[in-house]
Parts: C-alpha cells; sequence; structure tokens
C-alpha cells in the first residue's frame, strides 16, 4: 500500500509541493477516520437513546459487550486464516485514474479521504471491524473520533517517512518496503494477539459486570 | 499462501493472547480500580489496536 500511495502523493519535482501533498492526504484521511468515528457512535448513541426505558436497555451494553468480545476472538482466529468470516468492503482497491485527473493535490485528498474510511480497499486485518463496533457500542462521538482518529493518523503519518525515502532512495527503500518485516502474515499475526487480548478482557468484563 | 502448519503455529500466540487477556481482567477486577497501570492499559487497549492496525494496513495491504 504505502509503495503505491508514497509514489502517488510524492511530488519530486519540488518540496514544498511534496510537503503539501503528504500533509493534504494526512488531513483528509484524519478527517474521514474521525468522522466515520463519530458516525458510528452517534448511532450507538441513538439506538441507547431508543432504548432508554425500555426493559432491554440494562442489557443493551452487556449483550454489545459480549458480541465485541466475541466478534475480537472470531476476527482474530480469521486473521491468521484459522476460521473464515466476511469482510465487506466498497472497493478492492482505490482507483489510480485519481492521480491522472486530479493530481497532485485533489489526489492526495481523495486518496486520503477515501483510505481514513477504511473501507475503500480490502481489509486484511480484522481489527478494523472490531473498531467500528467498539465505536458503536460506546456511543460517544469524540471518543469514536478519537479512536478512529488514532487509527486515521497512524496510517496516514506513515506516508512521511515511506514516501520521503522513495523520493531519496527508491530502490533501497521499495526492498526494504518488501523485507520480510512489512509481511501481512506477521502484521496479521501481531494484530491477532492483540485482538485476542482485546477481546478477553472485554468479554471477562462482561462476565463478571 | 499461508499452509496450514503454518496456521496452526500461530494456536499458542493466541493461547497466551488470552491468557494476557484474563490476566488483565482479573488484576482489575481484583484492585477494584486501585492498580491505575491495569486500568489505563486496559482503557488505551483499543487505541493501541488502531494504532496497530493503521500502520500495519499502510506499510502491508
Amino acid at each position: 500500500m504505502i509503495e503505491t500511495i508514497g509514489s502517488l502523493v510524492q511530488e519530486t519535482s519540488n518540496r514544498f509541493r511534496w510537503l503539501l501533498s503528504a500533509s493534504l492526504y494526512t488531513v483528509a484521511c484524519l478527517g474521514t477516520a474521525m468522522l466515520l468515528g463519530a458516525i458510528l457512535s452517534v448511532l450507538g448513541h441513538f439506538i441507547r437513546t431508543w432504548f432508554h426505558g425500555a426493559a432491554v436497555y440494562a442489557s443493551f451494553s452487556l449483550a454489545g459487550a459480549w458480541l465485541v468480545g466475541l466478534l475480537a476472538i472470531a476476527y482474530a482466529l480469521s486473521d491468521v486464516g484459522l476460521l473464515r468470516l466476511p469482510r465487506p468492503t466498497l472497493r478492492q482497491a482505490v482507483p489510480i485514474t485519481w492521480w491522472r485527473w486530479w493530481r497532485p493535490y485533489g489526489a492526495a485528498l481523495a486518496y486520503g479521504a477515501a483510505l481514513g474510511l477504511g473501507v475503500m480497499t480490502r481489509i486484511p486485518f480484522g481489527a478494523f471491524y472490531v473498531l467500528c463496533v467498539w465505536c458503536f457500542l460506546k456511543g460517544d462521538a469524540t471518543y469514536g473520533a478519537l479512536l478512529m482518529g488514532t487509527y486515521g493518523a497512524l496510517r496516514a503519518l506513515v506516508i512521511f517517512p515511506a514516501s520521503w525515502g522513495l523520493y531519496c532512495h527508491r530502490t533501497a527503500i521499495i526492498e526494504w518496503l518488501s523485507s520480510p518485516l512489512f509481511s501481512q502474515w506477521r502484521a496479521q499475526r501481531v494484530l491477532a494477539v492483540a485482538l485476542i487480548v482485546f477481546g478477553t478482557l472485554v468479554l471477562v468484563s462482561a462476565v463478571f459486570s | 499462501m499461508i499452509s496450514l502448519r503454518q496456521r496452526l503455529q500461530c494456536l499458542p500466540e493466541l493461547c497466551g493472547g488470552i491468557a494476557v487477556g484474563l490476566l488483565l481482567a482479573l488484576i482489575i477486577r481484583i484492585s477494584s480500580g486501585v492498580s491505575h497501570t491495569a486500568v489505563i492499559l486496559a482503557a488505551a487497549l483499543p487505541f493501541l489496536l488502531a494504532a496497530l492496525t493503521g500502520v500495519a494496513k499502510s506499510t502491508t495491504a
């Protein structure tokens, strides 16, 4: 991913244009990720409000915690290939044509906005879906925006060292990014462990609440 | 393509993850919020997950 986007947002002719493109990409990615978190949380909040006063309200949080816990464990197993689970997305990849049409600044904004949403490319990490459900369950727009903002920020900020590296030492950086350190399988294993710790914690908290 | 053997080799790691989750939950429950480190760690876990997902999606997928 970074090899593709890094090349797309870099502006080889001018450092200022590179910085501006990469910054626009970052702002757009962060913005849409925060928006996604806030929207999911607001939706969750509305459902909580709708249930307010009803007998089922008390069990909403508990059922939600069970759902998130089980979902986290299931997606951890799915990430390491032990279980097959659906991974809904809107697209498989962002279109290359955006670069031809709107480069450099419009394309940087468009790629940032699309990738910040998360569902515009294939999703090999189940943690993304678990985070979305967690935002929905929390029902707090600020929390949701901060949580998905963390995802968007980290996703976008990687562009600076990577695209700068591509700009200065293209071959070396591409070789380095193709090294086992950046293997998807390795990342899936690490995320599966983090996801299962999170799932177990949420489940046990729900059991003893 | 990931082989079945490689997939099964992940099971000890996943069991370790379950053990860490249980331990964390136990510490929080026993200490009733006294152990600030465990509480902060539990609260920070979703953010850590979000950060890891963001970096992983950018650098690999």
